[in-house]
């Protein structure tokens, strides 16, 4: 009538003079904590045991809050400062300081008014806020008990909810004896006696010795931990999702490199070679390799003449060779185009018309990297190769694949060196609207003069903050990349 | 998109009417354009950047006049000629060759005018000149130029710059902010680009000008030079300003360029380029009827003279039109100004099956088995450094074939990763007050350089940190990946020598003689550099 376990905990019991604590069993048992805590429960019902319970109460710092437990709350911090005067508000840029003002503001301690931040009157008379204060004596440690008083305040709840802190309740159990009716189980080593069936092995199915018999019952109550989960990354879903919405679109999937030489990325994309974006504090060179070999002379010769007539400025060959990371998956289309196209030149009848490719890859760009820019990101980019393909077949295509992953998405005039139309798309998040890259009808001078009036529909969007308005959990889209493991198993359920 | 800052009330005197709030936002919308703050006295536009005209008050609001239909005049006419000559020394041909000028008279300044034209003249030398170097604006007090103009290279000479001390030009490179800015511009070999009268230097071009010419609100009469690399640019830049020049109300004269061995230029010339579009080359593009009459009532929306002729449309290109190359970008007008709000979309007629790449299909199959084994995937950079990438793991970087990269602006890139590893020990050491056990995949791309040919290939790695851990279990994952990717490959597991693992305790899997991966216990040296403090087994395949 006895559970494997629970003769397990009467064994080591028994072996060490009839008591023994809560750590002791654990270790020696060899089973985990949740099934330690299950059979020992499960005994004190039975009488077999008694034991000390009570409630512990635990907490954690987070890594933000022992760096602010040595230097003081953002708030602080701030209100320190601001009792010498007030500050510019544009002077405070930083994440921490943003943080400093939100806190500031929501406590009364401080307030905006023309461009400025001020220290109200409490302000100027709180020397440190109660956060803060608490936060501290935290750090240094708290006992369970001490805990215990602290839970429910309004400052300890303050530190919760800002995810500085996290506290869990648990039970501690101590002082385990066997009782005079345990002993005479302890005795007992049969999984099962009598009528009453503990564990289901194996053994007894094939046995069929568990046929007339009754189990015994567990204890649903017994506290367990969680357990955790290992899904997909929520940004491989989004791809996933935005792939299926391509294909049932008629799409298909192509790839290309990540490192190019300029020409695919913006020589061929009739990027002029002085346009600000081919600058060095845009766009990442590489030193090694420096250079790459350029495509076949017939298209490089092409793209020079279209170049000199239309920029009015010498085109150079050096500048196309750069090696560089690609700032936009435009390349992997871009390339695509020049392959149909010139195959179609060669035989109008190699390809039937439209064509529908799409690519999603990483791009990059050089930026001064805080929590709201990436360096390394995702973008989509989609082509259609038609006869006189429109504007209004743009937008169709463009709302429709959209739609398919439950984002509203709308369109402006914009302007790229590559299309004309040009259009800006923007995706709806909330109350507003967000841009989320740009479409056009590509130039005649990328693709080139073509028989059948062929045009190309194009677009080049980024996919990260698709996330964030799918996901509020996400705040900001620096926490898809390099994320901790806490981090992968909360965002992974939803 | 670059922004451009307009005084509220000068916009509405040269509109010549008042915009309320709602109104000024639908307009810049329906021209491209939108409004990005809104302050009492002044508005920031956001503008294209190939549109170079709408920088300044002056430009917006012809703009918005051609676009509500109160402009309806489209020539811009020069005055006459002025009679000044400016002679071309051969000597800027190899530093900056070209130049145009202007004599605009009846000039009339008011404190907002003369604001608008000196800011939007620096940001279209900024912009659209490429930091002064395609094209650079200078404007004199005419009054004060005294005999023949030329513009050359010429020796190191005493000059009065403006609102500063008399001194030498290599001083005024040397020593002042606007100096040192451009002076990579300016200075050359034999001597420095400058524009002068018979009293001296006018100009150090493209630095600064002289204090003896500077302008000021009572100005009535000015000269205007635009100088650059770029003929196109500076010719078409002194269109774009004559025209500026004429809405404000003053009068413009061309001046006269002479170069030895050249024709005589006349600038600026005002001249528009006509272009002739077919008619249903609108709705061919655009994907809705468009009638001819609203074709060209369309076109004067957006400032165009246009007219039918024959089966096509003929458009007058004004000369402040920068961004006009052919058909294509009068279409993009036509569409801008009809409205893409009112475009009604039309499915694409298309057979086509939609398919994924058979190889990302196979990676997200991997992925998923991965997952099924307990791990959570991990997404991260790309990009990275050598301390993470070899130092820490205690690998040496072998012959240095990997891809450096030259110019990150932060100072924690340097190199896209060789391998997979350091991202997963990273986010573990992140992850240290996350309960154990860590299980994390990453599936993704890596970088090496092949006799200086990138290479860039998928790997998989896992790693599992726990209170302990068993080796056999990584190899036993090992086996299962193998199984996954060719299900009867012959394999053999040799032992394998790595900085990063245990000495004994890492072991290379070979199939068919061909590395497929190696697995192994890192090294407490590797763990304790990552700031992990529980043991961590690892395998990292590639693919």
């Amino acid at each position: 009538m006895l559970h494997r376990y629970e003769s397990l905990l009467l064994r080591i019991l028994r072996g060490n003079g009839g008591s023994a604590s809560f750590d002791f069993i654990l270790e020696k048992s060899g089973i985990g904590k949740d099934a330690v805590m299950w059979a020992l429960e499960s005994l004190a019902e039975k009488g077999a045991i008694s034991m000390t319970k009570k409630q512990s109460v635990d907490v954690h710092l987070s890594d933000e809050a022992k760096a602010y437990a040595s230097t003081g709350l953002p708030e602080d911090l701030l209100l320190e400062k601001l009792r010498h005067g007030p500050i510019k508000l544009s002077s405070l840029n930083s994440q921490k300081e943003q943080i400093g003002i939100k806190w500031l503001k929501s406590k009364g301690l401080a307030q905006i008014s023309n461009g400025m931040l001020n220290a109200t009157l409490q302000g100027m008379h709180t020397e440190q806020t109660a956060a803060d204060a608490l936060l501290k004596r935290i750090a240094k440690g708290v006992t369970s008990e001490q805990l215990e008083e602290l839970m429910g305040s309004s400052d300890l709840k303050e530190l919760e909810s800002r995810h500085l802190i996290s506290i869990s309740v648990g039970q501690q159990v101590s002082d385990v004896r066997i009782t005079k009716k345990g002993a005479l189980f302890a005795a007992e080593e049969s999984p099962y006696s009598g009528n009453e069936i503990n564990e289901l092995t194996k053994e007894v199915i094939e046995s069929g010795s568990w046929r007339g018999k009754q189990f015994s019952k567990y204890n649903l109550n017994a506290q367990v931990s969680a357990a955790v989960p290992a899904r997909e990354h929520p940004l491989r879903r989004l791809i996933g999702q935005l792939k299926k919405a391509y294909l049932a679109n008629g799409f298909v999937e192509i790839n290309g490199p990540i490192v190019e030489p300029a020409f695919w990325v913006f020589d061929y994309l009739f990027v002029p070679q002085d346009h600000p974006a081919r600058e060095v504090q845009d766009t990442f060179f590489t030193e090694t390799p420096e250079k790459m070999p350029l495509p076949e002379s017939v298209l490089v010769d092409s793209v020079k003449r279209v170049h000199e007539k239309n920029w009015h400025a010498e085109w150079n060959e050096h500048v196309a060779s750069q090696s560089i990371l690609r700032p936009h998956t435009t390349s992997v289309t871009g390339r695509y185009i020049y392959k149909v196209v010139h195959e179609l030149n060669k035989n109008p009848n190699a390809y039937m018309l439209p064509l529908k490719f799409f690519t999603i890859g990483r791009a990059f760009r050089n930026e001064n990297l805080d929590y709201k820019h990436l360096a390394d990101f995702y973008q989509t980019d989609g082509i259609i190769i038609g006869n006189n393909l429109t504007l209004a077949e743009l937008f169709d295509t463009l709302l429709k694949i959209y739609k398919n992953i439950g984002i509203e998405v709308k369109f402006k005039p914009s302007y790229f060196p590559f299309v004309e139309p040009g259009v800006e798309v923007d995706m709806r998040f909330g109350g507003e609207w967000l841009e989320m890259g740009g479409a056009g009808i590509i130039r005649r001078e990328v693709v080139g003069n073509t028989k059948k009036k062929i045009n190309v529909l194009a677009w080049g969007l980024g996919i990260e903050r698709i996330l964030l308005s799918k996901n509020s959990s996400i705040k900001s889209i620096t926490e898809l990349y390099n994320s901790s493991v806490g981090w992968l198993r909360e965002n992974s359920i939803r | 998109m670059p922004t451009s800052v307009h005084n509220k009330n000068y916009l509405n005197m040269l509109l010549g009417f008042k915009l309320n709030d709602t109104e000024l936002e639908k307009l810049l919308n329906g021209l491209g354009m939108s409004l990005e703050k809104n302050g009492a006295k002044e508005i920031e536009v956001e503008y294209q950047a190939n549109r170079p005209d709408l920088i300044s008050t002056v430009g917006l609001a012809r703009a918005i006049r051609y676009f509500t239909g109160r402009k309806r005049s489209f020539n811009y006419k020069l005055s006459g000629y002025s009679g000044i000559v400016v002679n071309i020394n051969d000597n800027v041909e190899k530093v900056r060759p070209y130049i145009a000028c202007m004599l605009v008279k009846n000039v009339k300044f008011t404190e907002d005018s003369l604001l608008d034209l000196i800011n939007s003249i620096d940001k279209l030398s900024e912009t659209f000149g490429r930091h002064r170097r395609r094209i650079a604006i200078g404007l004199h007090d005419a009054k004060r130029i005294e005999g023949n103009i030329s513009y050359g290279v010429y020796p190191n000479e005493q000059f009065e710059a403006l609102g500063g001390e008399t001194e030498k030009y290599s001083d005024i490179l040397e020593n002042t902010e606007k100096g040192k800015a451009y002076a990579e511009l300016c200075k050359t070999e034999s001597g420095y680009c400058a524009l002068k009268d018979s009293k001296g230097a006018m100009a150090l071009i493209p630095v600064i000008n002289s204090e003896r010419t500077k302008i000021s609100e009572s100005t009535s009469e000015l000269f205007v030079d635009v100088t650059g690399t770029n003929r196109y640019a500076v010719y078409s830049a002194a269109n774009l300003l004559a025209t500026n020049f004429i809405d404000m109300g003053f009068n413009v004269y061309s001046v006269s360029i002479m170069k030895r061995g050249s024709k005589t230029m006349l600038t600026p010339s005002l001249a528009r380029q006509r272009i002739e579009v077919k008619l249903e080359r609108f709705s061919e593009e655009i994907g809705t009827h468009i009638a001819f009459n609203s074709v060209i009532g369309l076109a004067n929306k957006m400032g165009y003279e246009a007219a039918l002729r024959y089966r096509n449309i003929a458009f007058n290109v004004p000369a402040y039109r920068l961004d006009i190359i052919n058909d294509q970008d009068i279409i993009e007008d036509i569409a801008v100004a009809y409205g893409y709000d009112y475009i009604m979309p039309l499915p694409v007629v298309s057979f086509q099956q939609g398919s994924l790449d058979p190889h990302e299909e196979t990676l997200d199959t991997l992925r998923s088995i991965v997952t099924g084994l307990g791990f959570s995937e991990l997404m991260s950079d790309y990009m990275t450094n050598e301390k993470n990438n070899f130092l820490l793991m205690h690998v040496s970087s072998g012959n240095g074939s990997y891809i450096k990269i030259k110019n990150a602006k932060a100072n924690t890139i340097t190199m896209l990763r060789t391998w997979l590893l350091p991202s997963l020990l990273n986010s573990m050491s992140r992850s240290q007050h996350d309960k154990l056990p860590h299980r994390l995949f990453e599936l993704d791309l890596v970088f090496s350089l092949q006799r200086s040919t990138p290479i860039e290939q998928y790997h998989l790695a896992c790693a599992i940190s726990d209170d302990k851990v068993d080796l056999n279990e990584i190899k036993s994952i090992m086996y299962t990946l193998l199984n996954a990717v060719s299900a009867d490959a012959k394999a053999e597991i040799r032992p394998f020598s790595s900085g990063a693992f245990i000495e004994g305790r890492c072991g290379e899997l070979l199939v068919n003689g061909k590395r497929f991966g190696i697995f192994g216990e890192l090294s407490p040296v590797v763990l304790e550099g990552f700031g992990i403090n529980a043991p961590v087994i690892a395998l990292e395949i590639e693919l």
